[in-house]
């Protein structure tokens, strides 16, 4: 096949491709310059489509980075804890000794907990005590890429150091494109924005209501996001009871959360998350118990220095959960009041300030 | 290593730059071919090392045996290449290396780390690994080709070209159907015989029916004397390995291919530029449009599904010859486009082919580097001498199509669909004569006719997508019989059709549009036009608002878990 001229403006490679001879690549450079201008208007009216996971995120990462989140106490922890205790409870019962504040996040696994943790301490007002959900910290590939650490937030230095543990080249096209490309990242949101503004013949506003409003919520509620959905009890899932899982992954992370709350001076309270009286029973049976308590002790045996507290919520009823982990709006409420109850009798001991 | 992985991403640019680097600071070509045998030596690796014997045989066996054929003296220096290359695979097939071991090693926190191994995942993108009864397969063969190597000489003087021509053929294909077809035969012979644990649950290799056809092809053509052999083994193993087209093609001629790697090619902007552009369309084919499509095709043909209803069955089979389609085709575009990168031409191998109107139209315009070699290396010596009777065209071509069915694998379903295709180019034959009478003659009524066939034609083919699908005849049989059904319960199909205009929840119809659509729309201007790079010849912002177009339909709707091409199973 011989690549010819057929004339001065065309090239013929062979019977069925002919082409215009190119100077410049002008058609490429337009669309370089178009998909900056798309992108770049995007992201900055990502608030109109922005999913309620993404935008919380964002929208709290924001609020730490800027420091317009600070307090003496952290939470951090799940959805579970980022629905579940209200810091201004505490705020209120702790009579002004201590000021919570809530970093938990949807989806967050314990690699984003050490991350965000590292990043919160880095500011020049540091918490001195920290309530960690303690949770099965089994870190893999697919909880590392779902949600919004990855799609969304994750800095680049966090992706490599994840990267040191799944390494993955294709993961690495995935983050670019999430990065650079911000319509790429919302794609799911832009879609649905896109296809319901169709039907409607108007841009539709109902997104970007709910995500300002949740951005005055967090900030006016130190972080607390309440769910509304989860208003009434839900349905429990059947699911089989097992037993404590942690594996290495999940155990490094937590141990440097741990290492830097120590080099920091954090104390640190585990705080197990409430569960529905027949999940609870579950685990009694499948040794979950026996599983997180030799977990508790191998923690406190490699960190001989750290002060590590243990704090389980108790008294909760099938009406207070919305399904086998979330609490309802009731549920919520209790957590948010044994929370400040806790700290309460804690300002309240011998050695509190 | 996929063409849609960013694996192959950083492969190319390494390759590239490499190649750019040789070709301005060296004169000789033979660099260029070193690079090339090296790299596609290890894109080959990177799906299962223990294979690369396989093809180092295949390239061993035919260069001899083209050499041996032309009667042309033993190149010493070559031959040493030859079993220093042999021993080298050799010994990459069979150590008995632990490369987990390896990994672990080589990652001082891996103790600490415990079942994180990236070392050794590393390592598996070289290495995979797997189990050694491929191996001992290999081995006999290359233990074959070692002996053909040291006895090359003495054999060249006293047998003739037909007998090399013939250890050639039965070479390519005993290699070919032992590890394609072997468990395919001897699984029938035990349901016969009532035999049990005859077969060998043998993997077969990547590729292997592409790169034996085209080293098959060399050694007919030196035979038929239309083709000189290369007595330079480097350029004989960049012609067979050359890594765009080494696993699914395009199946190329050594005439043409041959020559464009013994030279120094010149850059060519355009060229370079069109190359890139075949690469961006064909991911996109393969990212928006066939992983896309999967997903209406998935749930209907899943062999649990015993209830799809005559719509559901239309639109899945509507749905696969798009998917078939445009996977095979997304692949030979990227594998042209990556080939122009380096100034290398390769035959076009998709010309828009459901826009045939007839089975005759179709075959010339689908694989046509299959197509072709079957017409060129299998039709024409079944039809033997010039002035054959129609009778032996019809069981040639017939032969020839249910040949070229068991070539995509050895199931009952492709040989079906092959005779399928037989049966329906004799009847084509056969009714050619009388449909050209029957065209009418005014433009409109000759349109409407034209029409009409290319509809009738459309739907032949995408029943013989069906079959070609299916898992096994009584699937065939299955959803065939359920093409009748479920038409008097239109709600859910109208329910489809109504939500045809919205974007928010189109049903299968809507999606089906959605996704081949814009693919249908260029093709239409590239039927039109008779140009397949139609697109590059538009203005340069016309081209800037399709890319982009194309840009975000991939961005927003594509499918990115990278999938595999379906022809790396064939």
């Amino acid at each position: 096949m011989r690549t010819e001229s057929s004339g001065p403006s065309e090239v013929q490679f062979g019977e069925f491709e002919r082409v215009r001879r190119s100077q410049l690549p002008l058609a490429a450079m337009a669309l370089l310059l178009a998909l900056g201008a798309v992108e770049a208007t995007v992201a900055r009216h990502r608030v109109w489509f922005a999913d309620a996971a993404s935008w919380t995120w964002e929208t709290k990462t924001r609020m730490i980075r800027e420091g317009a989140i600070d307090g003496d106490v952290a939470i951090v922890g799940t959805s579970i804890l980022m629905s579940g205790i209200d810091p201004a409870v505490a705020r209120q019962g702790a009579a002004g000794r201590y000021s919570p504040v809530n970093l938990a996040h949807l989806g967050m696994t314990v690699q984003a907990y050490a991350q965000t943790w590292e990043e919160f301490l880095s500011q020049p007002k540091r918490p001195r005590l920290v309530f960690v959900e303690l949770r099965e910290f089994e870190v893999t590939r697919a909880s590392w890429i779902a949600g919004p650490y990855f799609s969304h937030e994750a800095s680049w230095s966090w992706f490599l150091a994840s990267g040191v543990l799944y390494f993955e080249p294709s993961l690495l096209l995935t983050f670019a494109a999430s990065r650079a490309l911000p319509s790429f990242s919302y794609r799911q949101g832009l879609v649905s924005w896109l296809s319901r503004s169709w039907l409607a013949r108007r841009p539709m506003t109902d997104t970007r209501d709910r995500n300002l409003h949740d951005t005055e919520v967090l900030r006016a509620r130190f972080g607390f996001s309440p769910d509304d959905r989860r208003r009434m009890p839900g349905v429990l899932s059947q699911s089989r009871p097992r037993p404590w899982r942690a594996n290495l992954a999940g155990r490094y992370w937590f141990n440097r959360f741990l290492d830097a709350s120590e080099r920091s001076s954090v104390e640190v309270v585990l705080l197990e998350a409430p569960v529905p009286p027949k999940v609870a029973e579950d685990r009694g049976r499948s040794r979950y118990d026996a599983g997180r308590d030799a977990f508790i002790q191998s923690l406190r045996a490699e960190h001989p220095r750290l002060k590590l507290e243990f704090f389980a919520p108790t008294g909760f009823g099938l009406d207070d959960f919305y399904d086998d982990l979330h609490l309802t709006s009731a549920g919520a409420v209790k957590l948010s009041a044994q929370f400040s109850q806790w700290l309460q009798a804690r300002s309240g001991a011998p050695g509190a300030r | 290593m996929n063409f849609n992985d960013i694996r192959f991403g950083f492969f190319l640019v390494v390759v590239l730059g490499l190649y750019a680097v040789l070709k301005s600071t060296l004169r000789s070509v033979v660099p260029q071919k070193l690079l090339f045998v090296t790299a596609s030596l290890y894109f080959y690796g990177s799906w299962d090392h223990r294979f690369l014997s396989l093809l180092v045989f295949s390239c061993a066996l035919d260069y001899q045996c083209g050499l041996c054929i032309a009667q042309r003296p033993p190149p010493g220096r070559e031959s040493l290449l030859l079993l220093a290359g042999v021993t080298v695979a050799e010994l990459l097939t069979l150590a008995p290396i632990d490369w987990e071991a390896i990994g672990t090693v080589l990652r001082p926190s891996s103790a600490y780390l415990g079942g994180f191994q990236a070392p050794a995942e590393v390592i598996r993108l070289f290495v995979p690994s797997g189990s050694w009864r491929e191996a001992t397969a290999a081995l006999v063969a290359l233990g074959i080709v070692t002996v053909l190597i040291l006895a090359g000489g003495a054999l060249r003087r006293d047998f003739r070209p037909k007998y090399f021509l013939a250890l050639s053929i039965t070479g390519s294909l005993t290699l070919l159907g032992f590890f394609k077809y072997y468990d395919f035969f001897v699984s029938g012979l035990e349901r016969l015989l009532g035999g049990h644990g005859w077969t060998l649950g043998l993997a077969v290799p990547v590729g292997i029916s592409f790169y034996t056809f085209q080293s098959m092809s060399y050694t007919i053509d030196v035979y038929r004397q239309q083709l000189v052999p290369t007595s330079n083994f480097l350029d004989f193993a960049v012609f067979v390995s050359f890594f765009p087209q080494l696993v699914a093609g395009p199946i190329e001629r050594a005439k043409t291919l041959l020559p464009q790697l013994q030279v120094q090619r010149p850059f060519n902007w355009t060229q370079f530029q069109s190359g890139v552009f075949l690469i961006g369309w064909g991911l996109f084919k393969k990212v928006y449009v066939a992983d896309n499509l999967s997903g209406l095709v998935a749930p209907v043909f899943a062999p649990w599904n015993l209830t799809a209803s005559g719509p559901e069955v239309v639109l899945a089979a509507y749905a696969f010859a798009w998917q078939v389609y445009t996977d095979f085709s997304a692949y030979s575009d990227i594998a042209r486009g990556t080939a122009r990168l380096f100034g290398v031409e390769l035959m076009v191998n998709f010309r828009i082919p459901y826009a045939a109107r007839n089975p005759r139209e179709l075959w010339e315009r689908w694989h046509i580097s299959l197509s072709t070699f079957l017409r060129d290396y299998l039709l024409r010596p079944l039809l033997g001498k010039k002035g054959f009777t129609p009778f032996v065209f019809y069981r040639s071509t017939f032969i020839t199509m249910v040949l070229c069915g068991l070539w995509h694998g050895a199931r009952a379903n492709f040989v079906l669909w092959g005779a399928f295709h037989g049966a329906f180019l004799i009847a084509h034959r056969i009714a050619e004569p009388s449909l050209k009478k029957w065209t009418p003659k005014g433009t409109v009524t000759r349109g409407a006719f034209h029409l009409v066939c290319w509809v009738a034609f459309f739907h032949a083919a995408a029943w013989s997508a069906l079959v070609f699908r299916s898992e096994n005849l009584e699937q065939v049989q299955r959803l065939t019989s359920a093409l009748a059904t479920g038409w008097g319960i239109p709600s859910r199909w109208l329910g489809a059709l109504g939500q045809l205009g919205t974007l928010g929840h189109p049903g299968p119809l809507g999606l089906f549009l959605l996704y081949c659509g814009p693919l249908m729309l260029v093709e239409l201007v590239q039927h039109r036009t008779g140009n397949l790079l139609a697109p590059l010849t538009w203005p340069w912002p016309v081209r800037a608002g399709f890319y982009l177009a194309l840009t975000y339909l991939a961005v927003l709707f594509g499918a990115f878990e990278p999938d595999g091409f379906m022809y790396f199973r064939f």
